[in-house]
């Protein structure tokens, strides 16, 4: 009895080795390989022609080829579905050559028509085009010259054509497959001529990539000509806690904008990597209100800046991984952090300033006041990233120097814009990202859409103007943006805080993850999964 | 006595947020919007709740929020009573179309729930502590309202109202006299039961961010914050975890025991 058991657990355990290894051999290099990514936000539109979201580029960026892309390390312009073009010497016509060899996912084959088409749905009204059409800028008309060559002819010299032409709203989609579908439907059914082809889309729950065979004219910026992972999954996690359990748990390969503190812990775990990657565009910051007392005074600005320990609060908020902003723009091509005007903690100096103005505590209460009018500031924060902990941290730094402070989360973006609107605020948080810093031009202009700090100097639009059309020199349009950067820290327009630097966290099995200059998209055709 | 212990318990909880909250700036540890320390130092000598993600004392924080959650609760428990009771009053003594008009409105806003209601008000008007105040005293009135018209109705049917009715007595004059006064006791331990839920009602809010401030010192925000921290800073949502659940405990079981010593 006692040997019939033994030899059954003894045939029971050959056959489980058995299985084990047939097991084993399966998952070798004949399985299709899967990979999946953690999306941050479900975007509500996902059509990069028509919609704005910065998440949608993390999977769309391989999906579609632009005219030219823009080199991350150098911020030079590089050929993509152009092989190459010429610029006017107006500024005014922009001629690009394409590659003959470009078919679409769905076979439609890419020349000056499907350019033509592509432009001409981003700048139909009906449309409503979010972003595109705007990164267009003072475009004029797109004139077919052969089948293989389009000019681009604007009405004024516009300087950010180029880097506008290089993002994922501005690639280039099939007109069979936007005309076959129509505007709301398209999303769901998106073609372009990149490594990788959309497979399904359904929101709130994943977005499926796989990979295109017949790719053939991967630009210089990508290091393999073609994908190595047959399946990229895309799933969302928005909320931010969910995220380091959903990699730790295995769910997920790789995914961005953990949270510092569960960054650091994975950091130093082997089983994964953490690349912590900059974006390119405004750093977070706090706009002063010109336009009401006693911000309206650049002394007081002053002095609030000097009051706010920025390297506490940076590395309080964002660990180690960010260093403190000094200037409102920042890309590889760009470098306007300038180190003549920093305003750094000086809490003394603060209080001199602000005791120079007028502003003293006399009266034993602890609040400055000037003509018995209490010093008072209200800070208005977005309630995304981690923009109310740092207004949390400027409000008890400006409590330390004197003032009283009331601090207001606005819910969303819309009651942001509506407490933007009353004007009853002295600091204000708002910043987008780009490559290009033309994106400054609507926050500092007079009648800029994002002027919040409500300043109005004829110069400085001037300034601003005449670098958006330096189209030829790039060298001359660094030194006018340079000129403004002084400028505005001179009049100490806003309170800058740090440039925004992506956690991303992927497990060990993932390789070759590197990033497109917007900072946002991975560079999917070059990942490759290890076993 | 054995009987009367978890109200003594209660009682005592009750009496130390009482005292903590009136002597807040004397024993805490600064202010509660500074910061004091290394951020998320786990309970010390120096911190002996610890510090936040930012580096302020949780400490402090507490008895700053012993301050703001009791008296923010206690300000909504009395626009419920007033509102609620007003309106069960004139239910009750006035029958006919106008009690069947209150109970209808009353009916249909109780199918929406309480703290739903509270939260499209803020929704509306906007966050702030006042606005979370209001939508949760306002919130918490169409229940009480009915409670109240229930205990009300009881005494209209007494003897003595019905004589002093015979003597001709008016509606309002037996509200104010008959009604009212005798309806008080029960009215409190209503008003005592109630008082929790409506704390529950301002924490939940708070802790939904609705207070606007990300740096009020209040329980429900606190807790909000230390959930992100739940592994490295456990500390963070256990204190006023704590807090908030003791609190209600007490009120609730001091409830209780009030309705209780009615019926002996």
């Amino acid at each position: 009895m006692k040997s019939r058991i033994q030899s059954l657990t003894l045939i029971t355990l050959v056959f489980s080795f058995l299985f084990l290894s047939i097991a084993a051999c399966s998952t070798g290099p004949e399985e299709p390989s899967t990979l999946i990514y953690g999306l941050t936000l479900a975007p509500t539109g996902i059509d990069p022609h028509l919609n704005a979201s910065s998440e949608l580029g993390i999977p769309l960026h391989s999906v579609y080829d632009t005219l030219v892309f823009l080199n991350p390390d150098t911020g030079k312009f590089v050929p993509g579905l152009a092989d190459n073009w010429t610029i006017s010497p107006d500024g005014l016509t922009y001629t690009f050559t394409l590659r003959r060899d470009v078919i679409f996912h769905d076979g439609t084959p890419f020349n000056a028509q499907a350019v033509l088409a592509n432009l001409d749905r981003i700048r139909d009204p009906d449309n409503h085009s979010q972003k595109a059409v705007f990164m267009l800028g003072p475009l004029e008309e797109v004139e077919i010259i052969d089948d293989y060559t389009v000019a681009i002819h604007l009405s004024e010299p516009y300087a950010p054509l180029l880097d506008s032409l290089s993002d994922v709203y501005l690639g280039m989609a099939s007109p069979t497959a936007f005309e076959t579908w129509g505007p709301a439907e398209y999303q769901f059914h998106q073609v372009g001529t990149g490594p990788y082809r959309l497979v399904e889309y359904i929101p709130n729950d994943r977005l499926t990539l796989d990979r295109n065979p017949d790719y053939a004219w991967a630009p210089s910026i990508y290091l393999q000509p073609q994908a190595d992972i047959e399946n990229i999954i895309f799933r969302f996690y928005e909320d931010s806690s969910t995220r380091a359990l959903a990699l730790e748990s295995g769910e997920i390969d790789i995914i961005g904008e953990v949270p510092p503190h569960d960054a650091t812990r994975l950091s130093v775990d082997a089983d994964f990597t953490l690349y912590p990657v900059s974006i390119p565009g405004q750093p977070m910051q706090f706009f002063f209100n010109t336009q009401l007392p006693p911000t309206d005074d650049a002394i007081v600005r002053r002095a609030l800046i000097h009051a706010v320990d920025r390297s506490y609060a940076v590395n309080t908020v964002f660990g180690v991984y960010s260093v403190v902003a000094h200037s409102p723009f920042s890309a590889s091509a760009f470098n306007l952090e300038s180190q003549d005007l920093i305003l750094d903690y000086d809490p003394t100096r603060a209080e001199a300033l602000l005791e120079a103005t007028g502003w003293t505590a006399e009266d034993g209460d602890g609040i400055r006041s000037k003509n018995n009018i209490p010093l008072e500031l209200r800070i208005v924060s977005p309630p995304w990233g981690s923009n109310s902990e740092i207004a949390q941290l400027i409000r008890a730094d400006w409590e330390t120097i004197g003032a009283r402070v009331i601090l207001e989360v606005a819910p969303g973006f819309g009651p942001l814009k509506q407490a933007q609107t009353q004007g009853e605020y002295h600091a204000i948080g708002i910043n987008f990202f780009g490559t290009d810093p033309d994106l400054l031009r609507s926050f500092f202009s007079s009648n800029g859409l994002y002027n919040w700090t409500g300043f109005a100097d004829p110069e400085q639009d001037q300034l601003l103007l005449q670098a958006a059309q330096t189209s030829l020199d790039p060298e001359e349009r660094l030194r006018l943006y340079q000129q403004f950067v002084s400028d505005v820290q001179e009049e100490a327009l806003l309170l800058p805080i740090r440039f925004y630097v992506n956690l991303i966290v992927a497990n060990k099995r993932v390789e070759g993850l590197h990033f497109s200059a917007q900072g946002w998209y991975p560079i999917l055709i070059d990942l490759r999964i290890t076993h | 006595m054995r009987r009367d212990l978890p109200a003594l318990l209660s009682a005592v909880w009750l009496f130390i947020v009482c005292m903590v909250s009136i002597t807040a700036p004397m024993i805490s540890n600064g202010s509660p919007y500074q910061p004091v320390a290394e951020p998320l130092t786990p309970p010390s000598q120096h911190n002996i709740l610890g510090t936040d993600a930012l580096g302020r004392d949780v400490w402090t924080r507490m008895v700053y929020g012993a301050r703001l959650n009791p008296g923010a609760s206690l300000l909504a428990t009395a626009i419920t009573v007033v509102i609620g009771g007003f309106s069960g009053l004139i239910a009750a003594s006035i029958s006919g179309w106008l009690d069947r008009t209150i109970m209808w409105i009353t009916n249909a806003m109780l199918a929406i729930p309480g703290l739903l209601l509270a939260m499209l008000f803020v929704a509306a008007m906007g966050p702030g502590l006042p606005t979370v105040i209001l939508a949760v005293g306002f919130g918490g009135a169409p229940g009480f309202a009915r409670l109240a018209r229930t205990i009300f109705h009881q005494f209209r049917e007494r003897g003595y109202v019905t004589a002093a009715v015979a003597l001709g007595a008016g509606r309002s004059w037996v509200a104010q006299h008959h009604i009212l006064p005798n309806a008080q006791s029960q009215l409190l331990s209503l008003a005592t039961t109630h008082f929790a839920w409506a704390f529950m009602g301002t924490t939940t809010l708070t802790f939904l961010g609705l207070a606007g401030d990300p740096s009020i010192p209040e329980w429900g925000a606190m807790l909000n914050t230390g959930r992100a921290h739940l592994i490295d800073a456990p500390w963070l949502a256990l204190f006023p975890g704590l807090a908030i659940s003791l609190t209600i405990l007490a009120v609730q079981s001091l409830g209780a025991r009030l309705a209780n010593s009615e019926d002996d």
